[in-house]
Formats: C-alpha cells, sequence, structure tokens
C-alpha cells in the first residue's frame, strides 16, 4: 500500500465525520466520502494487498483483484446515489449508518480471509438496522428485531463454517470454497454452513423473509441503501467460494421462480421490488452455478445493473412514499400528472430489468441465458425464460403502472425534491449508459467477455419476449382477468415463524402449565393427607400428642428395668 | 381493474371492489384512461400491436440459433412469453385464495 488507506477506511472516517458535523456540512462531507473513496481506489496498485497479524493469524485486510474491484465501484457508485436521494434527510443516526453500512459492504467484497469476511458480515447487520428502526413506528421495531436477528444469526453460522473451514484446510483464505458431498467431515460442514450462512444473506427462498419484511417497512431513504448492499455482498461471496456448484444452478432457478407469483399478487409496490430482487439474484445465482467464465461474467455483471436498476425503482417507489405517505397499489394511480419526472425515472428502471435493447439489463442477464443453454441446462433455461416474462409483468408493467398511470387515484403530490430527482436521473443515467455502451462494464468483469449482445437475433428474440409478454397482460386486463390489487397481506415462509412457531410454543407453554397444575393439584393433596395424618397422630389432640400420668411412665420404667434383670440372670 | 370483474378474493374488502368498479358510466371513459385521455391510450396500444406485428414478420427474416429443441418452432418466442404471462397470472391468482389475508393478518 502505498499512501492510500484501506477502501472501507475511507467510509468509515467520513462516519465518524459524520457523526460530528451538522447541516449542510455533514451533507456536503457525505457527498465527499465515496468521491474520496472512488479516488483512493483508483489509486491503489493493482493486486494490492493489505495485511494484518492477530495472534496465529495473518488477516487480510485488502485483496484487489478484478471480482473484488468491481463489487468495490459498484458500492462507491450505490453509496454515492443513495447519500444523494437522502441528502434532505435530517438525522445523524441514518446518515451514519449509511456510510458505515457502505463502508462495511465495501470492506466485506475486499476481504482477503474469511474472518475479516465475518467481521463485515456482521457490521453489515448491525448497521443497516438503523433504516428499519428509523421508521420510528412499533411495527418497524417488531421489523428491526426480526431482521437483526436473521442477519446476526448469518453472521454465527458463517463464524461457526469457518472455524470448521480452518480446521479442515488448515487456512482462513477466502478463495474457492466448492461443495464437497456431505460426509460429517470437518470440511464438508465448514463449507455447507458457510453456503447455508450465504443463502440466508442472499434471501434464498424459505431464507428469504427477512427481506420481503424489512424492505418495504424501512424508511423512504433506508431501503435504497438497504438495496445495494446485503444481498450483493452475498452473491459476491457465492461467485468468490462457490462458483460452479451444481447445487447452485437448481437453487438459483427456484430463485428466480417463486418471488414472480408473490409479486403479482402482492398490493405493497415496494414489496412487489423485494420479490423482484430475490428473483434477479436467482438468475445470478444460476450463472454462478454454472460457473464458466461467461456465466460468472453474466452473474457479476448483471450484479452491477441490478443494483442500479433496482436501486433506480427503490427511489421512484422511495419518491411516492415521501410525497404521498403509502406505496400500497390500491391506494395509488395517476401520479404521472404532477410527478413527471419521477414517472419517467422509474420507466427507465422498468425498461432495464425488463432487459430492453439497449437498456442495462439487456447486455448482462443475456450472459447468463446463453450460458444455461450453451452448457447443457435446457430445462433452467426455459424456466429462464418463463422469468423473464415475469420480470416485465411485475417489475416492467405494475410497478410504473399502479403507481403512475391505472386509475386516477386523485392524488397531486408534489414531484419528489431536486436532490431525489438528481439521484434517480444519475441512476437512469448509468442504466441507459451500460445498456448501449456496455464495453466500459465488459472490460471490468473477472474474465475476458466474448459475447456480443447487440446482434439482430439477440434484439429480435428479447423483442419478441418482450412485447408478446406485454400483450398478454394487456389481453387478461381488457378482458377483466388481470388480478385487482386487494389491501391484504400474503402470508410466506415467514409465516412458520410469526404464527405457526408461536402457536405450537403457545401451545407447549399451555400444556406444560396444565401439566403443572395436575401435579399440584394432586402432588397438593397427597401432601396435604399426609400432613393431616401426622397432625392426627401427633397433634396436640393425637394419640402421641396425650399428656400420660407419671406415674404411668414411672410404672413402665420399672417395668423395662424388671425385663432387664430377668434377661441378665437368664 | 378497468373492467371491475367480480374477483372472488375482492369479497375481502367491499371498498377496494367499490373503487374498482369506478365512477358512474358516462365519465368513466376518461377516469378509467391510464394516461389521461382514450386517444393517448390508444396510441401507446397501437404502437405495442405495431412492434408485435413486426417482431412476428422478423421472425422469417432474420435467422435464429436453435438451442433448444423447442426454439426452432417459427414464432417460438412470442408464443412462449405470452403463454408464460396467462400461467404466470393464473396460477398467482390460484396462490391468492391460498395465501391472501386481512392488512392486519400479522397484527395481534
Amino acid at each position: 500500500m502505498t499512501g492510500n488507506l484501506a477502501p472501507f477506511l475511507v467510509f468509515y472516517i467520513g462516519a465518524a465525520l459524520a457523526a460530528l458535523t451538522s447541516g449542510a456540512l455533514r451533507s456536503a462531507l457525505m457527498l465527499c466520502v465515496p468521491l474520496a473513496g472512488a479516488y483512493n481506489l483508483w489509486t491503489l496498485p493493482p493486486s494490492t494487498t493489505l495485511d494484518l497479524q492477530l495472534l496465529d493469524y495473518t488477516l487480510q485486510l485488502v485483496r484487489a483483484d478484478k471480482l473484488s474491484l468491481l463489487f468495490a465501484w459498484l458500492f462507491h457508485l450505490a453509496a454515492f446515489i443513495a447519500i444523494l436521494f437522502a441528502l434532505h434527510v435530517k438525522d445523524r443516526t441514518q446518515a451514519v449508518a449509511g456510510l458505515v453500512y457502505a463502508g462495511s459492504a465495501v470492506g466485506a467484497v475486499m476481504a482477503g480471509d474469511l474472518i475479516t469476511l465475518f467481521v463485515f458480515w456482521e457490521m453489515l447487520a448491525v448497521s443497516s438496522v438503523f433504516f428499519i428502526l428509523a421508521r420510528g413506528s412499533a411495527h418497524s421495531y417488531a421489523t428491526a428485531m426480526r431482521y437483526l436477528i436473521i442477519q446476526v444469526a448469518s453472521g454465527v453460522i458463517l463464524l461457526a463454517g469457518i472455524l470448521f473451514h480452518a480446521k479442515a484446510t488448515g487456512s482462513i483464505a477466502f478463495g474457492s470454497i466448492g461443495l464437497p458431498t456431505f460426509d460429517g467431515s470437518a470440511a464438508a460442514i465448514g463449507a455447507w454452513l458457510i453456503l447455508i450462512a450465504i443463502f440466508i444473506k442472499a434471501a434464498v427462498p424459505l431464507f428469504h423473509n427477512w427481506l420481503t419484511d424489512a424492505y418495504p417497512e424501512a424508511t423512504a431513504t433506508g431501503t435504497v441503501f438497504l438495496s445495494a448492499f446485503t444481498t450483493k455482498v452475498a452473491v459476491y461471496a457465492l461467485a468468490r467460494g462457490f462458483a460452479g456448484v451444481d447445487l447452485l444452478v437448481t437453487i438459483g432457478t427456484i430463485m428466480a421462480l417463486y418471488p414472480i407469483f408473490f409479486a403479482v399478487i402482492e398490493n405493497d409496490l415496494r414489496r412487489v421490488l423485494s420479490y423482484s430482487m430475490m428473483n434477479q439474484i436467482g438468475f445470478m445465482i444460476v450463472g454462478i452455478g454454472i460457473g464458466t467464465n461467461l456465466a460468472i461474467n453474466g452473474a457479476v455483471s448483471h450484479a452491477f445493473n441490478d443494483v442500479i436498476f433496482k436501486g433506480l425503482l427503490f427511489m421512484s417507489m422511495g419518491a411516492v412514499l415521501y410525497r404521498t405517505g403509502t406505496t400500497k397499489a390500491s391506494e395509488l394511480g395517476g401520479l404521472f400528472r404532477s410527478m413527471p419526472w419521477t414517472t419517467t425515472f422509474c420507466l427507465v428502471g422498468a425498461l432495464s430489468i425488463s432487459a430492453v435493447p439497449l437498456f442495462s439489463g439487456f447486455v448482462s442477464k443475456s450472459m447468463i441465458m446463453v450460458a444455461a443453454i450453451e452448457e447443457g441446462h435446457p430445462l433452467v433455461w426455459l424456466a429462464l425464460l418463463f422469468a423473464s416474462a415475469g420480470v416485465v409483468e411485475h417489475a416492467g408493467i405494475k410497478i410504473p403502472y399502479f403507481a403512475f398511470f391505472a386509475h386516477d387515484s386523485g392524488q397531486r403530490p408534489k414531484e419528489a425534491p431536486l436532490n431525489m430527482l438528481l439521484a434517480m436521473g444519475l441512476a437512469a443515467l448509468v442504466c441507459i449508459f451500460n445498456g448501449a455502451y456496455p464495453w466500459i462494464l465488459y472490460a471490468a468483469l473477472p474474465f475476458p467477455v466474448d459475447y456480443a449482445p447487440f446482434t439482430f437475433e439477440h434484439i429480435l428474440t428479447q423483442v419478441q419476449l418482450l412485447a408478446f409478454a406485454v400483450l398478454a397482460v394487456v389481453a387478461l386486463h381488457k378482458s377483466g382477468l388481470y388480478p385487482d390489487e386487494i389491501p391484504s397481506r400474503n402470508i410466506d415462509a415467514e409465516w412458520t415463524y410469526r404464527k405457526a412457531l408461536p402457536a405450537v410454543s403457545g401451545a407447549v407453554l399451555a400444556l406444560a402449565t396444565l401439566t403443572r397444575r395436575g401435579v399440584e393439584t394432586i402432588g397438593g393433596k397427597l401432601v396435604s393427607r399426609i400432613e393431616r395424618e401426622l397432625r392426627r397422630q401427633n397433634g396436640p389432640e393425637g394419640y402421641f400428642g396425650r399428656d400420660w400420668p407419671t406415674g404411668f411412665m414411672a410404672l413402665w420404667t420399672t417395668a423395662m428395668l424388671g425385663a432387664y434383670l430377668l434377661f441378665a440372670y437368664l | 381493474m378497468a373492467k371491475g370483474q367480480a374477483d372472488p378474493s375482492s369479497s375481502l374488502s367491499p371498498a377496494a371492489a367499490a373503487a374498482a368498479h369506478g365512477a358512474d358510466g358516462a365519465k368513466a371513459a376518461d377516469k378509467h384512461a391510464i394516461l389521461g385521455t382514450k386517444s393517448r391510450d390508444n396510441i401507446v396500444l397501437y404502437v405495442l400491436y405495431a412492434i408485435a406485428a413486426v417482431s412476428l414478420i422478423g421472425d422469417f427474416v432474420i435467422h435464429r440459433h436453435v438451442g433448444h429443441p423447442w426454439e426452432a418452432l417459427p414464432e417460438f418466442y412470442p408464443l412462449y412469453a405470452f403463454v408464460s404471462i396467462i400461467v404466470l397470472i393464473f396460477s398467482a391468482k390460484a396462490l391468492r385464495k391460498l395465501v391472501m389475508r386481512p392488512e392486519d393478518y400479522y397484527d395481534d
């Protein structure tokens, strides 16, 4: 390291300064942090490492290679956009939390060893919870606690896995871990535990409800931060440690499919985006599972694009929440009249996630699709194609349609504040830039790119897919078959720990109480009966409690002494 | 939705169902225009139909690689996308019967 700081330190120092300042000074300072970080990263010599000796272990706080640098750049960009979007918020806690959170994400992807990764993994959990708490309701407090428990649990499982892994391999370096068959060996247990910890953080189905629970519950600006970092650190960790693991192809496919059904019927548009986020991560995990250069490039570039376009969509919904106080589709509609800029930016995000040619999703998702078919996963390919059509429906159409168009809700909120518009504008610009000129992104990918996105064939098939997916929605809409937006709550896997588990534990508790009462009643009766008997025999009225005349005692003593005498002479 | 057809699940919220049915007939046309006026809506729809039609013709002009046997089918992508959405929406509506609860379901 030549005069450069460890990239995460720039953010941590920024957070300390943000805690000490306020007002315009803090706003200016916060905008400068990711810029200073970017300068620091830019001047970082290639293949830099920074080691730190801790007891018997050598920690590698910084490892700069193509994969880690791409994610670090992405997080700097995302942090800048999110900070700009939240610039009007006068809340020191959220300001500090945001910088620590972004810095921890940068630290996690640049960590060269598993212990350092673990530390930043937990820092991500602890710093991000403030965005949910900041909403300030009893509801959000409960959500925040659930979020924190699950996030910290992921860290604890990761640590357990690291210990097994270190015992088996004798190394804490974070390289390719792979997934050995489960035979009870330390190596296998370690790999599985680490994988499960990452699955929780990546919101893989059945481990996912912290995401769909917390992201719609965070502040308007907080969700923009949340959506950028946690899950993408998990995607990075999978790409680093588990590339080419077959299981991931299956899991990723399920993850791309599972949430789209929920997204169709969900009323809260920020929850729709949370499901949509899972769907996109599913694509990335398939790419990582396939593990070829093309597939990994696809997964990583899609992670990059997803952070920006998903962030853009979350920003547009954040602006709606900020101005109207809700993101429920059943209460919105027609906002394009008074929020034209937000509408436009939302549409750019929608076009990008739908992978419309010249928008960013088009140049990255297709690499995963091509890899799936080339590497002999035809069913996966068909499933992903189905999921792609689903994306058009819930993220491409539903989000902008119900918020900004649809039936006029009569609301005429003001346009979003300038800083929000600038942040959305910047994200929209990146979406269009990466979509129209992907070569800079391609050059930053971990492997050389041998893929041409703009072929007539690719454009044609994608336009066909998009046009007819939209046509199907229009047809269903016109025939009245498209599902209404209904104020409702759809239960998902979280039902197990929010309803079933409390119900079961409640039943167990009731049973225990009943048993205790039973034991108390029967036992109590027994004890009081013994007591009564003892009292009857020994009490003042009892046989042994009677007053005996002295003469009676003397008589018996004489009798006993007589008996001794008799025995003595026998 | 525009037609406001009775969805079995809309019994859950009469207010939402009433809102979906929209205002009284005469003014309904503009009220239901998603872009403010019916003519604007129609322009968007016609553009969509035009793109769809051109993309259908494109299938016979541009040679496609075939990675999956189904892909060899003429107009595979439009067909698959259209059917996917229909399957998706109907499955999701069925899912609603299974998972939909009142908004305050988790609030004790």
